[in-house]
């Protein structure tokens, strides 16, 4: 059981798919300005162990944010973050967020897994306030929900709903693949929890119930099950 | 040969285990043509009732004759049976289960007494080709009696439509290489190929790896096979770098080492660098009369029930042969237990081998230079064979000796498993002479190996194999050492009988058992004109029945070259396309991926009962009721929004960013209209043509700033228009930036005289009176305190307003304008009341009131359409176009006899007898309380003229013409 357990429907700003999350037990907490799944098991060592094997989370409360236009990179890396030359591809930045490189004029930035930076929301205040030209503020937060898959099964579950070859060999940490996923448009991104393997998954927000459902059936072979936040920040430690 | 006899192998002579695949302490039980049966755990469905002597397992095509199994490799058509929930499933390869129904397919009455088994007696009135000489006169015939007929009599199983769902998937998978085929060659690749290490996927049809290893017995003492069996397979299991796939078909070669392999109910979708086809060969049968009856086997089929199952084929055997393994079979057979009566070598002059002395030092009669003339027919079962001396090329001394035996082996020759190489691109020769085949032609980064390249040598195919791997290894840079070389002896030589085709007097030399064709059949073909084996094969249908001529073909080929005066090699074979072996619908359907788009408030809306229907990906609520009250929940809704307030979800909107110094020229040039001078603030409706001026989109753009627009497009018609927006604006170069942002707002329109009363219990920083906010201007603020963006917009024609939100508080947002108004009796109102709405003001919808064609000035959209701009897509078509009147234009309409039937949408509308249009829109309005519609008409049609429709129960109603819109057409409603 949480030990702040809140209710989605007490915030504003609830996740995308929070009566699937409800009807699979999770119990929520409050995250900012919204609540997160922050468990599924009382046990959390258990919901670690089932992360490490498969797991699924959803960490759509989390900040995060996105800038396009010719002159976004840029932009971004005279804000002082670090971002290498190389499309799809994403470098962890001194606080733990993630700065992902989709294109030459396109870049995501994901927030550190416990919350703790307030980059994405610093960026869009000085993109607003500056309105740099060519670079122009994406709505990631709410156009794009975020999942995170663990454990050594993910890659070969992903095999069942992506054509790209996510084999931990080939695809490794920090590797981004703009894919179709169970035929829908998604981002993943490689960045390990430690030693577990992990991908984080971006897609279309309004489609988080039905890749929710897709990556369960999917992952249910190999006895991969939904995990909470906490196990997720647990692992990350 | 009765159902009564076990003809399990209890004990071999030789020693040797019985049945590699069955396991003899589990016994299943199972039934066949209701009767039950036992077998053993590991037997398929055929060698399970031929432990019980059960031979006869279905009915051929045409003239329903008793058919059996012959190879054992689901090779041919007549194995297949019917299960509870499958049809067409092949009995050689289908394992029994616990309770296992099963039944024979294709008869009339019990498979025994086959009602039809009188058509064979018909065979020479149903000559090749006879259903194009016979079913066409007099005319009409066909439809009202022969096809009824044909109908009834063709197919094999039947589906059963009772059948649960099962679970199918596809997977992707990757490889260095994927070597198709675990036979000794396969296995001799896999191993060199993973010890270099490449990642290989080893793909086998069969349960276990080993391929002919398993069952074919390469010398006397069958010493090398079942050694070199062991070590390899030891071998495979060690090495971790090899995945290997059983009971797996690999069903097709597609461009770039693309492999399709099917296990169970998964599909993998193969991607390799490399692959190597082992995929064997598939032995052939002779053409002799009576070729097709049960016990008529093919010398490996026989094999396989001794080897892999413990099943010995017959007690009293036959074996026609022409080269080593026809004595490879006997000795197995003798072994097993059943008499090898003679071996009938079609060669004068036998090749001494380990084999063939074996088969003399146990005395086993050979007659040299002879062939089966005939299988002679006893109890639905070969009860003997008549033998004679071979004179010539397919011809023998009339005079026969007879043999009781009820077996017959046939191990003649063999053809190379081409057809996934052949798919490749492979090109398969023929050499006449010796009777030999290769392939050449192949793509790079696709090897054979084995016998599938003409080998047949233990020795050779083995190194084929290492050669193979090591060619791929080459090319993935992992070789090492020196190229393996091929030994001198390939076995290739005499494996092949040229002309095993010994045509009969009385015919049932069947050539193509799938189809029932005999020898004459294919003679008769090329005698009507067709000498291409391609219009062979269409005008007889050889070849063209389950088991895709695998074993017709080189037979069809060598009877149509003589017929022609060709050789083979000029006669080629036909073209070899995926799939290689039947595969089921649920396979290729795989999971059904059906992406579903839910909006922020989906879940009140069920909550409140709502009847959802799909728009696009979208789900939508259409009316918040149940079916049966239907129309009565669509007319409240409609007035709620008429007198008091409405609330409705438009987040499925499609929503669009315009940024950059050239957004404004960007928007002049992607619509009809003019933006250049939108003031920030305000909302201007969209309208978007194509090319050719048909109208494929509309919506409401709203400047933020200069360079800023946020517009809206259609549910359906958004993905289009970004995708158009982006192709256009890689050819412009324009500096703005394009970003699809449906997912990421929510939206809802308030609506109805008391919206603005409510809406502002919840937003204090926007003014939102008349003045202050008027119609088609936009506002920043927040409401219940989630930032929001209104537009006045009037699409159901009442004082409303549109109040866009993050998504992530759609919800939140819906939640609390319910709450605000309640005091007023707010209620929900769904996508049909909207339409209806909509309707009375006369608002089009893209895509229901337009169509391919539509262009604006027919549809009464001109006034969107600014000509004096130097361009927009489609302004050049719309010149043209409009220089050449329209014969229609969308017209309003209305009935005003209330006991009138509602028109639908697409019933036609008809001046005289000639159908001038349709109806597009049509609904019963409470407001106004007729009838009314929109429907393109002649452009003659005026308000005041009256037009026909015919209904959809054929008879027809006439409509009045009138001005649109149909409610307030002063807009005073709207503009409250």
């Amino acid at each position: 059981m949480s030990a702040n357990p809140a209710k989605p429907t007490d915030f504003a700003c609830r996740p995308f798919h929070y009566p699937a999350l409800e009807a699979d037990g999770a119990y929520f907490e409050s995250l900012g300005e919204s609540v997160i799944a922050a468990s599924f098991d009382e046990n959390i060592e258990s919901e670690c162990k089932q992360a490490a094997n498969l797991g699924l989370a959803d960490l759509s409360p989390l900040p995060r944010t996105g800038f396009k236009g010719k002159q976004a990179i840029n932009w971004l890396s005279d804000t002082g973050l670090s971002i290498g030359e190389e499309n799809n591809y994403s470098w962890l930045q001194t606080d733990q967020t993630l700065i992902a490189r989709l294109a030459d004029t396109e870049a995501l930035v994901l927030s550190d897994l416990n919350a703790r930076s307030d980059l994405c929301r610093r960026l869009e205040k000085q993109n607003a306030e500056q309105m740099p030209e060519q670079c122009y503020h994406v709505p990631r937060q709410d156009s794009s929900a975020w999942f995170i898959v663990t454990g050594k099964h993910a890659d070969i579950m992903f095999a069942k709903l992506c054509a790209v070859d996510m084999r931990l060999s080939r695809f490794k940490s920090g590797s981004i693949a703009q894919t179709s996923m169970a035929r829908m448009n998604a981002i993943a991104i490689r960045h390990d929890l430690g030693e577990i393997p992990a991908f984080h998954i971006l897609f279309d927000s309004a489609s988080a119930d039905y890749l929710w459902r897709m990556l369960k059936d999917a992952m249910s072979e190999f006895s991969g099950k939904p995990v909470g936040y906490n196990a997720i920040c647990h692992l990350a430690q | 040969m009765t159902g009564a006899e076990n003809y399990r192998i209890t004990d071999r002579p030789d020693g040797q285990r019985t049945g590699l695949l069955v396991d003899s302490e589990r016994k299943i039980e199972f039934h066949f043509e209701g009767h039950k049966y036992q077998g053993l755990a590991g037997d398929t469905i055929a060698s399970a009732l031929a432990a019980n002597g059960v031979w006869l397992l279905g009915r051929s095509f045409k003239y329903h004759r008793p058919r059996g199994v012959r190879s054992m490799a689901g090779l041919e058509a007549d194995p297949m049976v019917q299960l509870e929930h499958e049809p067409n499933v092949q009995a050689d390869r289908h394992p029994i289960s616990q309770g296992l129904k099963v039944y024979g397919q294709h008869y009339s009455g019990s498979l025994k007494h086959d009602r039809q088994s009188f058509m064979g007696l018909l065979s020479k009135f149903m000559p090749v080709g006879f259903y194009y000489k016979a079913f066409y006169r007099p005319q009409g015939i066909w439809q009202k009696f022969w096809e009824p007929i044909v109908r009834r009599s063709a197919g094999l199983g039947k589906v059963n439509l009772e059948t649960p769902h099962f679970y199918y998937d596809k997977k992707y998978e990757f490889y260095d290489l994927v070597v198709v085929g675990a036979g000794p060659a396969g296995l001799a690749a896999a191993i060199q190929a993973a010890e270099s290490g490449a990642q290989v996927l080893l793909v086998e049809q069969d349960v276990i790896i080993g391929g002919s290893l398993n069952y074919y017995r390469f010398n006397a003492d069958n010493s090398d096979s079942e050694k070199l069996r062991n070590e390899l397979v030891e071998k495979i299991e060690a090495l971790s770098n090899i995945t290997a796939r059983t009971s797996a078909y690999c069903n097709a070669w597609f461009a770039d080492n693309w492999l399709p392999v099917i296990q169970d109910n998964r599909m993998y979708k193969v991607r390799a660098d490399e692959v190597i086809l082992a995929t064997g060969s598939m032995e052939q049968p002779a053409i002799f009369r009576n070729n097709d009856l049960p016990g008529v086997m093919l010398g490996s089929g026989a094999q396989r029930m001794v080897n892999l199952f413990g099943v010995k084929p017959g007690n009293r055997a036959v074996i026609l042969t022409a080269n080593s393994h026809g004595y490879s079979s006997a000795i197995d057979l003798l072994d097993a237990g059943t008499d090898v009566a003679a071996i009938v070598d079609m060669r004068h002059d036998i090749p001494d081998s380990d084999l063939v002395i074996a088969a003399k030092n146990k005395r086993i009669r050979i007659e040299t230079g002879s062939t089966i003339q005939e299988a002679v027919a006893g109890n639905r079962h070969v009860s003997g064979a008549r033998i004679a001396k071979i004179t010539g090329q397919g011809t023998c001394e009339s005079s026969s000796s007879h043999i009781d035996c009820d077996l017959i082996c046939m191990s003649t020759g063999f053809t190379p498993a081409y057809q996934l190489a052949l798919q490749a691109g492979g090109k398969l020769n023929y050499d006449d002479e010796n009777a030999i085949f290769d392939i050449t032609g192949l793509p790079e980064h696709l090897h054979l190996a084995g016998s599938v390249a003409g080998l047949y040598d233990l020795d050779a195919v083995f190194k084929s194999g290492q050669q193979a791997a090591w060619r791929a290894c080459n090319n993935l840079s992992l070789q090492s050492g020196d190229e393996p070389q091929l030994p001198a002896h390939t076995g290739q030589q005499g494996i092949n009988h040229p002309w095993p085709i010994f045509p009969h007097e009385k015919s049932k030399e069947f050539v193509d058992l799938d189809e029932d064709l005999h020898y004459s059949d294919i003679v008769n073909a090329c005698a009507d004109g067709y000498a291409e084996l391609e219009l062979v094969k269409r005008y007889s249908t050889v070849g063209m029945g389950p088991s895709q001529g695998r074993h017709s073909a080189l037979a069809t080929a060598r009877i149509v070259s003589r017929e022609t005066n060709r050789s083979v090699s000029e006669t080629g074979v036909t073209t070899a396309r995926p799939p290689l072996a039947a595969e089921k619908l649920g396979v290729l359907a795989g999971r059904s991926f059906e992406p579903e788009r839910f909006t922020a408030i989906h879940h009140r809306h069920i909550e409140a009962g709502a009847t959802m229907m799909n728009v696009g990906l979208w789900w939508r609520p259409a009316y918040y009721g149940r079916s049966e009250e239907r129309e009565q929940c669509i007319s409240n809704e409609a007035m709620a929004i008429r007198n008091n307030v409405g609330l409705i979800d438009v987040s499925t909107l499609g929503k669009i960013q315009i940024r950059g110094q050239d957004a404004a020229e960007f928007l002049n040039r992607m619509y009809t209209f003019a933006y250049l001078k939108q003031p920030t603030g305000r909302a201007r409706y969209l309208l978007m043509t194509n090319d050719a001026g048909t109208i494929i989109d509309d919506g409401v753009a709203v400047r933020i700033t200069d360079n800023n627009f946020y517009i809206t497009a259609t549910t359906g018609g958004v993905d289009n228009v970004y995708r158009s927006m982006l192709w256009w604006n890689a050819q412009w170069r324009l500096d703005v930036d394009i970003t699809n942002v449906t997912a990421a707002y929510a939206g809802v329109n308030i609506a109805g005289p008391n919206s603005r009363t409510v809406l502002e219990k919840l937003c204090q920083d926007v003014d939102l009176s008349a003045e202050a906010f008027p119609g088609n201007e936009a506002r920043i603020g927040t409401v219940a305190g989630i930032p929001a963006q209104l537009i006045r917009v009037a699409f159901v024609g009442e004082l409303g307003y549109e109040v866009h939100v993050p998504a992530s508080q759609g919800e939140a947002l819906w939640d609390a304008l319910i709450e605000a108004g309640e005091e007023y009796d707010i209620k929900l109102v769904g996508v049909e009341a909207q339409r209806n709405l909509r309707l009375e003001k006369g608002h089009i919808i893209v895509g229901q009131d337009t169509d391919a064609m539509t262009y604006p000035e027919e549809c009464g959209m001109g006034w969107a359409v600014k000509y004096n701009k130097p361009f927009f897509v489609g302004k050049r078509s719309l010149e043209i176009r409009n220089k050449h009147p329209s014969r229609r234009r969308l017209v309003g309409f209305e009935i005003k006899d209330k006991s009138e039937e509602v028109p639908q949408e697409s019933n036609i509308v008809l001046h005289g007898n000639v159908v001038t249009g349709h109806v597009t829109s049509v609904a019963r309005s409470p407001t106004l309380e007729k009838i009314i519609g929109m429907a393109y008409a002649r452009t003659e049609n005026e308000p005041g003229d009256r037009i026909t429709i015919k209904l959809s129960n054929g008879q027809t109603v006439n409509a009045d013409v009138i001005e649109m819109p149909f409610y307030d057409p002063e807009n005073k409603r709207q503009e409250m």
